[in-house]
């Protein structure tokens, strides 16, 4: 329908914005722990950008990149604390 | 069946609202907030009703137009339901073995107290 086109229209607007803030807490962050964070939201926000988009254009391949992005940014998290906690990824 | 499918995409306008104002509300506290436990503690209260919420939206719509596919945004759903928490989770105690120093009037140190006995 067009009106919830409109709508998930803004709400990937909103969502961009959001990334940019968060990326001010990933850049500027003073401890270590701020980066992880905001590189931690900001996968959130773009695995939902990415369903937004898949139901604006209907197309259902989208979804599966949003689920690969989803497990890659779990993974992506995961090392960076193993890496520095113990400045090695372990076995 | 027009009922159905008008009702569905109205539900799935109001999850997708709540969603975003859940991300908004996260991104806020993560600029806002004193240290990064709180920041943390926002972030993971923030993004994971944020995240069900907008996905279980989409879903209602994805309903409407091809009832297959849709199991794709649930097993994101249930990835996520876990993973993120345990993200979350992670990075606190990453910060605590690391003595990230707490904000100032922090009285309440439960795990250091549990240590100690």
């Amino acid at each position: 329908m067009i009106e919830l086109d409109f709508l998930l229209k803004v709400a990937i607007l909103v969502l961009s914005c959001t990334i940019f803030f968060c990326l001010y807490r990933a850049i500027l962050g003073p401890t270590t722990a701020d980066r992880i964070i905001g590189i931690n939201v900001v996968g959130t926000k773009v695995v939902t950008a990415f369903v937004f988009l898949a139901a604006i254009f209907q197309k259902d391949s989208y979804l599966d990149i949003a689920m690969l992005y989803a497990m890659l940014s779990y993974v992506l998290t995961i090392a960076f604390i193993k890496y520095m906690d113990h400045r090695d990824l372990g076995d | 069946m027009i009922y159905i499918t008008v009702m569905l995409q109205i539900l799935a306008g109001i999850f997708i609202i709540g969603g975003v104002f859940f991300f908004v509300a996260a991104t806020v506290g993560i600029i806002r907030m004193p240290d990064p436990y709180n920041r943390a503690h926002t972030a993971g209260k923030g993004d994971s009703p944020g995240l069900l919420l907008s996905l279980t939206g989409v879903w209602f719509y994805w309903l409407t137009i091809n009832p297959i596919e849709s199991l794709k945004i649930l097993m994101v759903i249930i990835f996520m339901l876990f993973a993120n928490p345990i993200a979350v989770h992670a990075i606190l105690r990453f910060c605590y073995k690391t003595n990230v120093p707490w904000m100032e009037g922090t009285t309440l140190h439960l795990l250091k107290d549990q240590e100690k006995k």
